[in-house]
């Protein structure tokens, strides 16, 4: 579907924004605080926006580090954080956590929410984060990752890790935004944004953007030169609306990526290959405190999500579809009537009612696989966060899942956080989390795939010790060790040429975090870590595509009396091994953003240029590919021009 | 499916046209206008006396229009200026300074780079005070109420008028 600016401009003309309100009050600011200290105060809603209320070594990045470092999509923020490493084959872009990124992982051990509402798809499980993520980066309030296994609080795929990213409110742009960009490769953005809050608190923020991209040739050994064949096209609809208890948000992306690499034995170099993603929901939230102590949430949503493949095989177009609808609840309640107790309890419900694949060739007719599928899953937890003394606080939780396909679970998490001294803070945590095998691991087939229904869930029990200290000149310091342990990790396989997934019975990661921040009044800001993961399978052998150190330093500055902001990253990674048993080379990258915010009034220009010494590097390919390495991206340059009126 | 969506979308704007019930205070509505009467009442150090005065706000809360009210206000000869969510360059060109209640676990770091600054930092979280802020607001059943760390204040070197002192609930002279 085309997605145009008009509907958006119509909406504007429809809609003209009220800015002056003459009431009460107004009047509010010329009484004397005596007086106001006798006024009645009606409560705002205390519900946390924290990712977790369990305790973790969060990271979290604002709007503001958003600007200042330019990224351009969610990718582009994970990438920046601690322990955290990118795969681009040039379709998707997949995330490593904690030393995984197996090859086809889409992503689907980790859990993707926005405004805590679950993006993960019902066919497989994948969280899509590049120019595939519904959410525009400028549209970012702040994203929270939490690192370690959600289950205890969100059931399936919060194995590594949650990221919430929650959204702008109308409030923070009170009027229109019009914005477009410019980059390497052809890549064209447009925007356009408008907020409003009212009067009586009821909020608006409704946005559209597109992102067009020519791509780049790429040469791939044994292969040749893919050229014209890198193209992108992603059309994104964001809105919210909050009034009074409730808030009402509704998503939408379609993105069309051509794929250069001939993966899947397709014919090479032709244009045709490409695959389509597309997702949508309406989250429908109403909050309310039953008392001062007692506040209960819950949420109704409906998504649809939606993939076309086309694979060229001798000039035969063989299309691969899959087709996810779900609807769903939860409810929840946070209670400190208890003293020392804070305690969160939830149910869920979510039914998956299509979980559609099919697979066949166009002309002549040939059907491969058309398979229907459904399930249901409930979910129960409670968590308590139990102030022992005034210095130790235990934090439990435990969910039971119960899964129509895959049967019952239990996770139990437990963590004792101990305020060790003014500045320093100490965090034991014991974690388990699972996954439940998805419809397009057990059933996928085709003409070179196999499907697998007796694939068991992969299970993960983690150990993690964390140290905190907030050295009083501004500096952050922080400490992590820690050890993952999975059982039955759903792994894809070559046997005789097919591809299966399979249970490898154990694999294990064990390494350190270590990461140190400081802030200057000034605005300056660095941050520096550093990670060791040591990712093994049962028998001792590192996995695929998992570096053993990582180092990131992320600098900001202002210049010019604050009228310039200049972000720099350096991203380094030691080398990871292949699927052939061979390597590929370790790499730093560099990139850097220059954004001025205050040059005119209400616009603002960034330069954004990514590897900016154009260093070649590559990274392990999947087994659907017919390199061992795939290279990735050299220099690029964007620039962005944003007007607020 | 787009246009499903933004029909939909569009048919729940008439509720934005519902005049407000003007009658009940808000809560942010009333601590914006407190951040306004503290300011009234402080005293900032000479280096902290030229340009607007600038009230940060970090973090998101629903002060309404209050915030906006507040930067057509003068006080003192001295413009008003609001500021939602400061860059880190900005922030220390704050004199006021209030931190949302979301925004807690940044809340120390925020304010070990402020050390020293002459910003009177205003919290509304029991920890606020303990962190080092010079004002916490909190709910007392209906009314609001606020208590002041002196030793904050000394550090910032601002003064705060024997007026807004009397009010407070608690007044601590040291560190809490």
């Amino acid at each position: 579907m085309k997605l145009t600016l008009t509907s958006l401009c119509i909406a504007l003309a429809l809609f003209p924004l009220h800015k002056a309100h003459a009431s009460a009050p107004a009047t509010l600011l010329d009484m004397p605080l005596e007086s106001l200290m006798d006024m009645q105060v009606t409560t705002a809603s205390r519900f946390a926006q924290k990712a977790s209320q369990a305790p973790s070594a969060v990271s979290i990045v604002t709007a503001e580090d958003i600007r200042t470092h330019g990224w351009q999509s969610l990718a582009e923020i994970l990438g920046s954080l601690r322990g955290l490493y990118l795969s681009d084959d040039h379709n998707y872009t997949y995330v490593g956590v904690r030393g995984f990124s197996p090859p086809g992982d889409y992503n689907n051990r980790i859990l993707l929410l926005i405004n805590g509402h679950r993006v993960n798809d019902s066919v497989y499980d994948q969280a899509l984060v590049a120019h595939e993520f519904q959410i525009d980066t400028a549209l970012i309030e702040r994203v929270e990752f939490v690192p370690g296994p959600g289950s205890a609080l969100y059931g399936s795929n919060a194995l590594f890790g949650v990221i919430n990213v929650i959204t702008r409110q109308g409030a923070d742009l009170q009027g229109y935004e019009l914005a477009g960009g410019l980059g390497s490769h052809g890549e064209r953005q447009r925007r356009a944004t408008l907020g409003h809050k009212q009067e009586d608190g009821t909020d608006l923020l409704m946005s559209i953007s597109q992102v067009r991209g020519d791509g780049q040739d790429w040469t791939f050994p044994g292969s040749g030169t893919a050229s014209g064949v890198d193209g992108e096209q992603s059309d994104r609809f964001f809105a919210s609306l909050e009034k009074g208890a409730w808030n009402l948000n509704v998503s939408y992306v379609n993105r069309k990526k051509q794929v250069p690499t001939g993966a899947y034995g397709t014919d090479f170099n032709d244009p045709a290959n490409a695959t389509t993603d597309g997702m949508g929901f309406v989250d429908l939230q109403y909050r309310a405190a039953a008392n001062e102590k007692l506040e209960w949430s819950a949420r109704l949503y409906y998504d649809q999500s939606w993939f076309t493949g086309t694979y060229v095989y001798s000039g035969v177009h063989n299309r691969d579809e899959a087709e996810g609808a779900r609807w769903g609840g939860e409810w929840q309640a946070v209670s400190t009537q208890f003293d020392r107790h804070h305690l969160v309890f939830g149910l869920s419900y979510r039914e998956d009612f299509t979980q559609d694949q099919r697979n066949f060739d166009v002309a002549p007719y040939a059907s491969y696989l058309d398979s229907a599928h459904s399930a249901r899953k409930y979910g129960l937890y409670l968590q308590d966060e139990w102030a022992l003394t005034s210095a130790l606080t235990a934090s439990l939780g435990v969910r039971q899942d119960h899964h129509s396909r895959a049967g019952d679970f239990l996770s139990p998490r437990l963590a004792l956080l101990w305020q060790a001294g003014e500045n320093t803070m100490l965090k034991a945590i014991y974690g388990t989390a699972y996954r439940a095998p998805n419809v397009y691991e057990m059933y996928y087939t085709t003409a070179d795939a196999l499907p697998n229904p007796d694939l068991q869930p992969e299970e993960i029990t983690t150990y993690e010790l964390i140290a905190e200290h907030l050295d009083p000149r501004g500096i952050r310091l922080s400490a992590g060790l820690f050890q993952y342990r999975i059982c039955d990790l759903i792994t894809q396989k070559s046997e005789a040429g097919m591809l299966i997934f399979r249970n490898e019975p154990h694999a294990q990661a064990n390494g350190l975090d270590l990461e140190a921040e400081r802030l200057w009044s000034n605005g300056r800001r660095a941050r520096v870590s550093y990670t060791l993961e040591n990712t093994e399978d049962g028998s001792g052998n590192r996995l695929v595509n998992a570096p053993r150190h990582l180092f990131k330093a992320l600098f900001s500055t202002p210049l010019f009396d604050t009228r310039l902001r200049l972000g720099t990253e350096l991203l380094a990674f030691s080398q990871r091994r292949s699927l052939s048993g061979g390597h590929t080379a370790g790499f730093g990258i560099v990139n850097m953003n220059l954004a001025a915010e205050r040059l005119l009034p209400g616009l603002e220009i960034s330069l954004a240029i990514r590897n900016l010494l154009d260093k070649p590097y590559a990274v392990p390919a999947g087994s659907e590919q017919s390199v061992d390495a795939l290279p990735q991206t050299g220099r690029s340059l964007r620039l962005n021009l944003a007007y607020r009126f | 499916m787009l246009r499903v969506l933004l029909t939909l979308f569009f048919s729940t704007l008439p509720l934005m046209a519902e005049a407000s019930a003007a009658d009940r205070v808000e809560e942010y509505e009333l601590k914006a206008a407190y951040l306004f009467n503290f300011a009234k009442f402080t005293e900032w150090p000479n280096n902290a006396r030229s340009g607007p005065l600038q009230v940060c706000i970090v973090g998101r809360a629903p002060f309404g229009e209050t915030l906006d009210k507040m930067q057509n206000k003068t006080l003192g000869g001295r413009a008003l200026l609001v500021r939602r969510n400061p860059t880190e360059s900005e922030l220390g060109q704050c004199h006021i300074l209030f931190v949302c209640a979301s925004e807690n676990e940044r809340a120390t770091t925020l304010l070990h780079a402020l050390r020293n600054r002459p910003v009177l930092t205003v919290g509304e979280s029991e920890a606020s005070l303990q962190d080092g802020m010079a004002i916490n607001l909190s709910l007392e059943g209906e009314r609001l109420t606020f208590e002041i760390n002196l030793e904050a204040l000394r550090r910032a070197q601002i003064n705060l008028s024997s007026k807004v002192l009397r009010l407070a609930r608690r007044v601590y002279t040291e560190q809490p």
